[in-house]
């Protein structure tokens, strides 16, 4: 008994917590509420919108995390939550943090549509400007000028030294992806 | 005849600033996208550094604290090159890739550190493991004697004793 004791605390049982990431996006006070201007997301170029993206790690381990930024449109393949794929369109921006086990990271994002064009009923968007950097970009906006900015987390797989979009065991694979819809105004 | 040599030697003079800014920018490019190379391995091999020290007990926060202001100058340094600031780019590459260097190192200090730590403070457990053990037996020995003791005596008292009726 004494000895089945001391086996125990000498060799724990393994930790069975969950292991997941978080990722939300805040508003203009760091809070779930004022994403936009008067909570309108039709809004006009050169007007600048405060977000932070909040990313929590309970991986059980240090984390690398890559949050990417994509501006899509209604036509383009958004992340797949069910089969946790991500968006095949190119990021604009991306973000890398890394975070010890229970740690979380604010990342200011900071941004306003610069550069667009015209054409016919659409609306080419052709550069943002985030966190006072100028980010080119192409994306075109169709049936009411509605574009997504997408924010994907990827995180660094060790054992294959890559980036990937989606944890856990297979078949119960899971992700973190985040999406807020805006118009530009002309 | 004269006005003609001037305008071919201003021509080429163009050409030639031209084409030599041209080379410049692309010496720069190629500066700034090899300084931002480095930087992400460097930001890798820091990660994985950082990964052991962890494995070892460490306390990481501080180190994953100063990764993330480095992968920031990274971020920073890829949107400067797309935007064809090639100087600015390779400056935060730099910075970049010598943070990851120094949190690299400093990793590895702290796994090595935290791998003594851990041997002391596993013999440290083992021993008090050891001397509870010792502890635990020899107070059941000694619980184990007085009642065998005790029994005894009892059992001693119990015993009829053969009394004179005789008499």
């Amino acid at each position: 008994m004494t000895t089945f004791a001391l086996l125990t605390s000498i060799y724990p049982y393994p930790e069975t917590a969950e292991r997941f990431f978080a990722l939300s996006l805040l508003g203009k006070e760091k809070t779930a509420e004022n994403y936009y201007p008067n909570d309108d997301p039709n809004i006009s170029p050169l007007e600048e919108i405060q977000w932070y993206v909040l990313v929590q790690n309970f991986m059980q381990e240090s984390q690398y995390v890559l949050i990417k930024v994509k501006v899509l449109n209604s036509t383009m393949t958004f992340p797949d939550a069910v089969a946790c794929t991500p968006s095949p369109e190119n990021a604009v921006i991306n973000f890398s943090v890394f975070l010890a086990n229970g740690q979380s990271s604010i990342i200011p994002f900071f941004w306003h549509a610069a550069n667009y064009s015209l054409h016919q009923e659409s609306l080419l968007l052709e550069r943002l400007v985030v966190n006072g950097t100028p980010v080119t970009l192409r994306t075109r906006g169709v049936n009411g000028l509605s574009f997504y900015l997408v924010f994907e987390l990827w995180y660094f797989y060790s054992d294959w030294m890559e980036f990937r979009f989606e944890w856990g065991p297979d078949p119960e694979f899971r992700c973190a992806w985040n999406q807020m819809l805006f118009n530009v105004t002309v | 005849m004269g006005s003609k040599l001037l305008c071919f030697l201003l021509l080429l003079a163009l050409f030639s600033s031209t084409s030599l800014t041209g080379v410049c920018a692309s010496s720069s490019a190629d500066s700034a996208i090899a300084a931002i190379d480095r930087a992400r391995s460097s930001l890798i091999d820091a990660y994985i550094s950082v990964l052991e020290a962890e494995k070892e007990g460490a306390d990481v926060t501080s180190l994953t604290r100063r990764l993330t202001e480095a992968g920031s100058d990274l971020t920073n340094a890829c949107l400067f090159f797309e935007t064809g600031s090639y100087d600015a780019a390779l400056t935060l590459a730099e910075s970049s890739y010598e943070a990851g260097q120094k949190v690299e190192t400093e990793a590895a200090d702290l796994k090595a550190v935290s791998h003594v730590n851990a041997k002391i403070l596993f013999s440290f457990q083992m021993l008090g493991y050891v001397g509870t053990l010792a502890v635990i037996v020899f107070v059941a020995v000694l619980g184990w004697r007085t009642f065998k003791e005790r029994y005894y005596q009892k059992i001693l008292e119990m015993k009829p004793e053969a009394t004179d009726t005789e008499s």
